[in-house]
């Protein structure tokens, strides 16, 4: 190889470091690489990375009140489940209700001087008031009362309606 | 002037007030990105899989910073955050490709090799395939302790494992990876 004066001015201007190679836009990168630390033990990242890394991740954040998925659809249900619980004790208490009570209008018309014997005969053998609870209540509020009422009797009754 | 560990608390402290939570968030990550992006790169290899456990473990930070109870420090914390989510996305990927999880991951290396984001010479080559050998608790503590620069017991804030261990971890991994250089 000839060195001649130019290819000596080419060699001392385009390689200053006199010899030395370093890879294509080493000098373009070097600076960006060492102020933003983009390349690290061979690693490196896109151009720009994290120029827009934080972007990014503000992009993805959910700004406001962050309820978690599950947290959500667990109170959905949790919600269905409280409602369809309430809607069953209702429907339950209301069958009850209708159930047990006596229809008023039908009571509205009787009276105890509309009763035939019949119907009490009838309404006795059917119900057995001594084996209920109201039935004891009332027999033992009888027993309470029982000698005022013989009193009264005694004392008031016509001797003569009085059956042997 | 106040010193990193003061100006963390201040920005927790921002963090947990509405009106200064946004920019206390935007401080957060103007300082750690990058840091925390390293050491998930190290761990995870290939850079769109860093990318992704970069975002979702500053998205956790976001969800539960006002949680964090200051018993350690703000970047030990970070760090602890980053290494599950990194650790969680290589089991994940394990299972999606039915490798046990003890075992090496291939594509690691095979994302090394194929010299996607990375432009280390041949004894940077070397080195990160060597630590790629090693178990993944080692590799996680040598990255820590080599790269990362930090103590033992920052580390075992982030590991939760005691020091004790941890320099035994680090000392069968320098053993390994010298035995690895070795060989050829």
């Amino acid at each position: 190889m000839n060195f001649n004066e130019e290819h000596i001015d080419e060699n001392l201007l385009g390689k200053p470091s006199g010899g030395f190679d370093v890879p294509d836009r080493y000098f373009e990168t070097l600076q960006k690489n060492i102020l933003n630390k983009t390349s690290e033990n061979g690693f490196f990242v896109p151009d720009e990375y994290f120029e827009t890394l934080e972007a990014r991740i503000q992009q993805r954040i959910p700004k406001g009140k962050v309820i978690p998925l599950n947290a959500a659809i667990i109170k959905k249900y949790m919600i269905g489940v409280a409602a369809s619980i309430l809607f069953i004790a209702g429907l339950f208490l209301i069958k009850n209700k209708t159930s047990n009570t006596i229809p008023t209008p039908i009571y509205s018309e009787v009276n105890v001087t509309n009763l035939s014997n019949e119907d009490i005969l009838n309404y006795v053998d059917v119900e057995d008031i001594t084996d209920s609870h109201i039935g004891e209540t009332a027999l033992n509020t009888n027993d309470k009362t029982q000698k005022q009422v013989e009193d009264y009797l005694l004392n008031n009754v016509d001797e003569e309606l009085i059956i042997d | 002037m106040p010193n990193a560990q003061t100006d963390d608390r201040d920005l927790v402290a921002q963090f947990r007030n509405e009106h200064t939570k946004n920019s206390a968030f935007s401080m957060i990550l103007q300082r750690y990105q990058k840091k925390v992006y390293w050491h998930v790169r190290r761990i995870v290899i290939n850079h769109d899989d860093a990318d992704d456990v970069v975002q979702n473990t500053f998205i956790k930070v976001w969800e539960n910073l006002e949680k964090f109870r200051e018993d350690s420090k703000l970047y030990t914390w970070l760090f602890r955050v980053a290494t599950n989510e990194a650790l969680l996305f290589l089991n994940k990927k394990k299972a999606k490709f039915n490798t046990p999880i003890d075992e090496m991951d291939y594509s690691l290396l095979d994302s090394l090799q194929s010299g996607s984001y990375f432009n280390g010479n041949a004894a940077e080559l070397k080195l990160q395939t060597a630590i790629l050998t090693l178990p993944e608790k080692q590799r996680l503590v040598f990255n820590m302790k080599y790269y990362d620069a930090l103590k033992y017991e920052e580390m075992e804030e982030i590991l939760g494992t005691s020091v004790g261990a941890l320099k035994a971890s680090y000392h069968h991994a320098v053993k390994k990876i010298e035995e690895f250089l070795k060989k050829d």
